[in-house]
This record gives C-alpha cells, structure tokens and sequence, in this order.
C-alpha cells in the first residue's frame, strides 16, 4: 500500500495553541506511528480516517485522493474504506457482538441482514472465537473480548486499511502480550494494510515494518525494519509515559 | 360523579398526548442541533428556548393570544390561507401546552445527546453509515432513555396545564375545559364533590405518570447501557 500524508492543522484550546504539521509517505503494509502523548498521534489518525479535516495538505492512498486541500476534495469518513479500531473499542453499547460485528453489513438503516451479511457475521464470530458471546452486550465483556469485537467489527467491512489507535494500551498487561501475537496472526490471515498508532516500545518490535516518530505535531523519525537497537528508548522524544495510561492527542 | 369527569379527563389527555408529541418533535431537533453543532449565539437561543419553563403560564398564554389571534401575524395568516382559528379550540390547548411542556423535552434531549461519546458516531462513520443511519442507529438509541424520562415530564406538564390554556383556548366545557380548569371551575361554583372526585383523578393519574416513569428509567433497558 502507498500511503500519502501531509497534514497541517492547527488546534487552539484554552489558550494553547497546537500545530500539526506532518509531511510523510511510505509503502509499507506495516506502519507505527510512534510518539508520546499529546504528540499528535491520534490526530493524524482522525485526518486519514477523515473524522477531522486538515487545514491545509493532501491525504492518499495508492494514489486515490482522500482529501486535497487545494481543490476542496474531501472524501466523507464513510466512503474511504478505512476500518478504525478506537483505543477505548467504541462498541456500541446498545447491540450485542453479534449485532455489532454486522451493523456496517445492513443495507439501510432499518433492513435486516441478508443471507451473505449473516453468513460474513458468522464468519467474523467463528474467526474471533466469540461464537459464544453473539448476544452478550459490550458491558458484560473483559478487555480481550471487546478488543476482538471491535477488530472484527472493523473487519467485518472488508477496509482497504486498518487504523489502530493505541489496541492494547486500555488492556491489562499479561493480556496484552497475548493479543499482540493473535493481531500478528490475525494480520497474515487478511493481509491487510495498516497503521498504528502506540507509545509503547513493545508494539513497534513486534508489530512495526516501518516507524514514523512523531513528537509536538512533527515528524522526528522514519525508517524501515530493522530498526538500530537504540531506537526505541534512546531518543529524549521516545520517553514511554509510566504505567500506560491512555493518550489522547490534544 | 366520576361520568362528569370523564369529558374533561379524555379531553386532558388528548391534549397532553398531541402536546408531549409536538414537544417531542422539537425537543429532539432543538436538542440535536445544539447538541452537536456550534454556531453563533447558541447559548442565547438556549435561553430563549428555555424561556417557557421560567416564565409565567399566563404570560406565555398573552404571547400567544397576540400571535395567534385573528388580528396576530400568524392567526391572520392561518385564517387567510387555510381557515383555521387556534383561539377556544382544543387545538389552541394543544399548541399553548406544548409550548410550556417543550423545554422539558429539549433540555433533557441536549443533554442526552451531549452524553454520547462522539466516537461512537465516528465509529459508525468508518463503518460506512450514512448520516441518517448514525443518528437513527446510533445517537437516538443511545439518547433514547434521557430523551424519554423528559417526554414523561412534559407529558404531566401538559396534562396540569392550567394558565396558558386558559389563555389560549378558554374554558367551555367539553371542548375546551381541561381537567385542571375544569377543578378550578368547581371550586368556583361551589360544587365540592365535582371538585373532590376530579382532584382525585388528577393525583392518581400524576402517581401513575411517576411510576410509568421509573420502570421506564430503571428497566432492564438501561441497565444494558452500563459499562
């Protein structure tokens, strides 16, 4: 996949004022975007997927234009084919798995599903293992299990790309090991593109073909697998915040 | 004794019904659009919006009468362009108890809809939803139960509406002569057992409103949307 991001946007909030100013391409299926809080991680995220619009750039994907600045082109979230896996999963609470995994496979907005989306639904179910929670409600599940849901929900649509914001941050630490190696697997089986967003270092060894350091809206860092052995921890910018509470960009 | 009170009993609760129902509508809407879309003097529609709940039922039912009546800008218009008169209809009670019963729905729909976590919209964005299928399978479900428990409340609001009714839509008796004014008539003309047997009435069906109104908030229903 070839990825086209250069983002400008400018956040103002209670008298602080912060700059995103991206300027980035890659060709890896395999993209970290890494950096600590507040760095603007999730920001970019929220301009690829199109939830929020530049001031000023051009997004792309393999060469089709999802925003240009310049000619006024904006390709509304729901038409760009990107899946967006939220760091707090974003289930919605008032469906079961089930009816999460196949809300994006109705037609309209009150038509039940048809034989092929039942079948898609049964599918993500099986792949995920959470055959047996088809009707529990995303408050009656652990962490692991809302995170599968949400990847299978996100995949369920079939996305061009994956978006990942921060997938094991809200887990506990001994699952969270396990579920990077099952996202591993997970993504031979689809061979599908992604992006991920993190500010732990243990995501990058294990997850990451290229690495973009972003930090105060910039990018401080790009380069291809392998990556030198001091990279992780040794830049002042890669400072890993204790006890990996959510990061939110500003 | 309890068949005089069936008229003006029915009577209120048509009135409160269509009533809850036109608050309803622009509640929601009000509600959703200042929810979610910031625009200039957003906060002094808010209080212009919120105006009803503070202001004096008679002084809403004045307003009214000069808006609506046959020399009003838009009772003038109505009359003109379709035939219709508001004033001593039950229509007219209809329209001055939705208006008193609205900022009950309205407040408790902007906040509803300022609760949602807005990335639950986003995730149905990225899902591929289209506008209509967010609003309609994500944030009116999830507003739903804070949206209703204000419907509840403007719905016994309609139905004690006394002031701007009487402005409005006057009090004749089966047409017009609500269950509040109808008590308030008795008590006028000294018929103590009309009076007793329609306040009775009154309160009972407040108790119902009430109990309807927590089974509805702490049903099962809600309890699906804890984490």
């Amino acid at each position: 996949m070839q990825l086209e991001l250069r983002i400008i946007k400018d956040l103002q909030a209670r008298g602080r004022h912060f700059r995103l100013d991206i300027d980035m391409r890659t060709d890896s299926d395999a993209l970290v975007i890494y950096g600590p809080s507040g760095a603007g991680k999730t920001l970019t995220l929220q301009c690829l997927a199109g939830f929020v619009a530049p001031d000023a750039g051009r997004i792309a994907i393999d060469g089709a234009t999802l925003f240009e600045a310049a000619q006024r082109i904006s390709v509304p979230a729901r038409q760009r084919g990107v899946g967006y896996v939220f760091q707090d999963y974003a289930l919605f609470p008032h469906l079961t798995v089930a009816g999460n995994i196949g809300a994006a496979l109705q037609q309209g907005w009150l038509r039940r599903l048809d034989d092929a989306a039942r079948a898609r639904v049964e599918d993500m179910l099986r792949l995920f293992e959470l055959q047996d929670l088809r009707d529990s409600y995303p408050s009656q599940l652990s962490g692991g299990q809302r995170q599968r849901t949400s990847l299978a929900r996100a995949l369920a649509t079939r996305p061009r790309l994956l978006l990942l914001d921060e997938p094991f941050a809200a887990l506990d630490p001994a699952l969270r090991d396990r579920m990077r190696h099952e996202f591993v697997e997970l993504r031979e089986r689809f061979k599908l593109p992604m992006v991920l967003i993190t500010h732990d270092p243990a995501d990058l060894e294990m997850l990451a073909q290229e690495l973009v350091v972003i930090d105060n809206g910039r990018v401080t860092r790009h380069e291809k697998a392998p990556f030198h052995a001091e990279v992780p921890q040794g830049a002042t910018t890669l400072r890993v915040i204790p006890g990996g509470a959510g990061s939110r960009a500003a | 004794m309890i068949g005089d009170a069936t008229v003006p009993l029915l009577l209120s609760l048509k009135v409160a019904g269509w009533a809850t129902l036109l608050a309803l509508v622009a509640g929601v809407s009000f509600g959703y659009l200042l929810a979610r879309v910031r625009f200039f003097g957003r906060e002094v529609l808010d209080a212009a919006l919120t105006l009803p709940m503070v202001m004096p039922p008679t002084v809403l039912g004045y307003y009214l009468l000069v808006l609506l009546g046959k020399r009003g800008p838009v009772g003038a218009w109505l009359q003109e362009s379709f035939g219709i008169n508001l004033i001593f209809t039950w229509q007219g009670a209809v329209i001055a108890a939705a208006l008193v019963a609205f900022p009950l729905v309205y407040k408790a729909a902007r906040a509803a809809f300022e609760d949602i976590d807005t990335n639950l919209e986003r995730a149905g964005r990225s899902l591929g939803f289209s506008e209509a299928k967010v609003f309609f399978r994500v944030t009116l479900p999830l507003a739903w139960h804070g949206i209703l428990a204000g419907a509840m409340l403007a719905f016994a609001r309609a139905l004690g509406e006394f002031g701007a009714t009487l402005m409005v839509a006057g009090s004749l008796p089966g047409r017009t002569q609500t269950l509040s004014i109808a008590i308030y008539e008795a008590v006028q003309a000294g018929d103590d057992a009309s009076a007793n047997s329609l306040v009775i009435i009154a309160s009972v069906i407040c108790i119902i409103v009430l109990v309807v109104a927590g089974r509805v908030l702490q049903g099962g229903y809600r309890r699906a949307f804890r984490y």
